[in-house]
């Protein structure tokens, strides 16, 4: 049996008819597919989660002890429901990368709930990479508690199809020069919708602290609808904040470079829809993990 | 210069003109509450037509209905039971200054309406409490066929059937809680109607008085801007401070037709005992053009966003604003824009500032429906905090519904750069004036946009605020 949840909450709410607030779904008793606990340092874990029941919920469980760290790979084989919840802990000086890559179904839900705190120095690398496939709902909540703490957020999307992308991720600034860098960039073709939610909430005493966000929307599709909610919340003097957003289609001088070398603009979008995603592949520096997202890009494009 | 790095103590300061109370000497005051026994008192007071009566009714049982918003600033300390929604003052309205109360025509004189007036304005409005006192325009502007004129009058004058047509179809009672609040409950405001081709050199100006302690103000203003025209029309507002809540509802519609021009400033000083709960909206028609040149000063709890609907192929907005949240204040502000046409454009431009514990929250929406092809928007906003007892949140918000739109928003916060207050000392200047002309520049976007009396009065307002002493 199904009951409506609500999801992605914004950290504070905005007008209600603009639909932002947050998301509700359908959801209910799914299948434990068990905890994952990954200790180890300085190596790289690969985690294939695979969801192939009607709903299943797997947990993960990463420590980067102090000094070290710990690299870890998702991928997020959604068959119908899968919820993935992944935690992240980060002692002094250490250092934890996660990269989660859909790799979903047709038709799919996947649900992404990853949180981390930070220790002193603590860093928390974060790439997603969202091809393309099944809706897609994520939600990050990061606490930089340490001075000195930091994150980045790297995300690729590509929306196709009647697909839902459906994001928000919450940074919080406590320690002192904790710093925060996120960008998403992502291409809407056919009826696809995506919110975009990104919060840099500096607290009181987080002096020195600097926050940045930025995402890109390429448009292409009649169809499409996007959503772009960027926060910056502050409660504190000394901090510097930033966010951007450009959403738009291709714009008449690229259309006209790819026309004039023979390649359509059919054919034009498609290679800028590949463009964030392959930008986004090459920072990975994992040539296992590269293959697979790029061979994944060629089926769904 | 090390003392540089330490918190600088701003003191929060008397402000002047604005604080002086008058006693109140009024001709009728409504008991406090909100029921449809009050609703209908008012009504008759008003003598309204039995179309607005039923009007009033009507949105008071929309009001019931409604919820509080979930979201914005809180308005506990609100409470309807101790408002008094309509309070008139002791005189009729006056077309000549000579003929106003001393009393009343003292208070405007100390606030430099009728020296405004004779120097740089083609008409005034001026509102005390629920009723206007004063209201003219100036004869060759008149001759052009421009109405300027209080609501009352217009609602039941040779205007009646216009104003029936566009009354509160704008913002309607069902847009939210205080918009059918002041469906009940309005009074006063004016009425502004410029023909075809007309355009006015210079502006109107209405300015709002709310003298009574714990009443509302509810008052309407209408503009219609036709055809190919061209209007300034300026709103300003204060109040003396009281250790009660007051309320102002008011609700501002704006039409702007075919090719016409409409440039809306407020200047708003409400006191700090103030619930702002203002609606404003703009409705814009193939190539027509609303600007929106915003300053927000006073009020403890404000929440404001004026609206702009690209209606017509080609129309435009230009939102500028400047918010100043000082000690126990906590003020909403920003704007919101619907494309629907084609080709339209918008830009908003605006600058936060907190100090003293004040709370500054921009607040926006740009909505570009499916049909706006060829759309464009951009959004910047900055915010400067001057002290860590104080919060600046930026909550912007953009949902795109065509692929042929270009899109772009950007956002700063920070805090005063102690090289520029360095730079500015180092030059012979203290430190609190350093910090004032700073935060005077970072605000410049709207004061340059203000006839240069408003914007030494804008500048004189920051100047006020950030006086104090160096610690």
């Amino acid at each position: 049996m199904n009951d409506t949840i609500l999801i992605n909450r914004l950290p504070t709410r905005t007008w209600n008819r603009l639909g932002v607030n947050e998301t509700a779904i359908a959801w209910g008793q799914a299948d434990d597919l068990g905890e994952e606990k990954i200790t180890a340092a300085g190596q790289t874990e690969r985690l294939e989660i695979t969801g192939s029941g009607e709903r299943g919920e797997k947990t993960v469980d990463i420590h980067a002890p102090a000094g070290q760290t710990v690299t870890v790979f998702e991928t997020l084989r959604a068959e119908k429901g899968l919820l993935v919840r992944t935690a992240l802990h980060v002692e002094k000086d250490a250092k934890v990368r996660l990269v989660q890559i859909q790799n979903a179904a047709q038709d799919s839900l996947l649900r992404l709930e990853t949180s981390g705190e930070c220790a002193e120095n603590g860093q928390v690398e974060l790439i997603q990479v969202l091809l393309g496939r099944g809706d897609v709902y994520s939600d990050g909540q990061f606490e930089l508690n340490g001075n000195g703490a930091g994150f980045t957020a790297g995300i690729g999307y590509l929306g196709q199809k009647q697909q839902t992308v459906d994001m928000n991720l919450v940074v919080n600034h406590w320690g002192q020069k904790t710093t925060s860098e996120i960008n998403a960039a992502g291409a809407l073709k056919d009826d696809a919708q995506k919110i975009f939610r990104g919060t840099i909430d500096f607290k009181k005493g987080s002096a020195g602290s600097v926050g940045s966000e930025q995402e890109t929307v390429l448009m292409l599709g009649d169809g499409v609808v996007n959503k772009t909610v960027p926060l910056i919340l502050c409660a504190e003097e000394n901090v510097v904040g930033n966010h951007g957003a450009t959403i738009g289609e291709l714009d008449e001088d690229t259309l006209f470079y790819f026309e004039s070398r023979g390649i359509s603009a059919a054919e034009a979008e498609n290679i800028m829809a590949r463009a964030a995603i392959e930008r986004l592949a090459r920072t990975i520096e994992d040539e296992a993990a590269q293959a697979a997202i790029l061979s994944e890009l060629e089926e769904v494009l | 210069m090390a003392d540089l790095k330490e918190k600088t103590y701003v003191e929060d300061v008397d402000r002047s003109v604005y604080d002086i109370r008058d006693a109140e000497n009024d001709a009728y005051r409504m008991e406090s509450g909100l029921t449809p026994e009050i609703v209908e008192k008012l009504s008759t007071e008003k003598d309204d037509p039995v179309w607005m009566q039923q009007f009033r009714l009507e949105s008071l049982q929309i009001y019931n209905e409604m919820k509080i918003p979930n979201w914005g600033p809180s308005i506990e300390g609100l409470d309807m039971d101790h408002i008094a929604t309509y309070v008139r003052p002791n005189t009729k309205m006056r077309n000549d200054w000579k003929d106003v109360p001393e009393d009343i025509k003292e208070t405007f004189e100390r606030l430099g309406i009728p020296q405004a007036e004779r120097k740089s304005l083609a008409g005034v409005g001026a509102q005390y409490d629920s009723e206007l006192v004063y209201h003219n325009v100036k004869d060759s502007v008149a001759a052009e066929g421009v109405v300027y004129t209080d609501m009352e009058s217009a609602i039941k004058g040779e205007y009646a059937d216009m104003v029936r047509k566009y009354f509160m179809k704008l913002v309607t009672p069902h847009d939210h809680k205080f918009a059918a609040l002041h469906g009940a409950v309005w009074s006063g405001g004016s009425f502004v109607y410029v023909p075809k081709g007309v355009h006015l050199s210079i502006p109107l100006q209405s300015y709002f008085r709310l003298n009574a302690k714990g009443a509302g103000q509810f008052e309407h203003t209408l503009i219609i801007v036709d055809e190919g025209a061209s209007l300034h029309f300026i709103e300003g507002c204060s109040a003396p401070k009281y250790n009660v809540a007051n309320l102002h509802a008011g609700c501002v519609e704006l039409y702007v037709k075919k090719g016409a021009k409409l440039r809306y400033s407020t200047i708003e000083n409400w006191s700090k005992n103030m619930y702002n709960l203002n609606t404003k909206r703009a409705l814009v028609e193939e190539g027509g053009t609303i600007e929106w040149i915003s300053g927000s000063f006073g009020s403890h709890v404000g929440c404001l966003y004026p609206m702009s609907i690209l209606k017509g192929d080609n129309s435009r907005m230009e939102f500028t604003g400047v918010t100043f949240a000082g000690a126990g204040q906590n003020l909403d502000t920003g704007a919101k824009v619907v494309h629907v046409g084609k080709n339209t454009s918008s830009y908003m431009n605006t600058r936060s500032i907190s100090k003293s514990g004040g709370i500054s929250t921009f607040r926006s929406s740009v909505v570009v429906e499916k049909g706006a092809k060829g759309a464009k928007s951009a959004v910047s906003c900055q915010s400067l905090m001057l002290d860590s007892e104080s919060r600046s949140d930026t909550i912007p918000a953009m949902d795109i519904r065509t692929k042929d739109a270009a899109i772009g928003h950007e956002a700063k916060i920070g805090a005063i750069s102690n090289e520029a207050v360095f730079y500015l000392m180092s030059r012979g200047m203290s430190e609190e004036d350093a910090r004032a002309m700073i935060v005077s520049g970072f605000a410049d976007n709207v004061s340059k946009e203000l006839p240069v009396e408003y914007a030494v009065e804008m500048n004189n307002l920051i100047r006020l605020e950030m006086k104090g002493s160096i610690g």
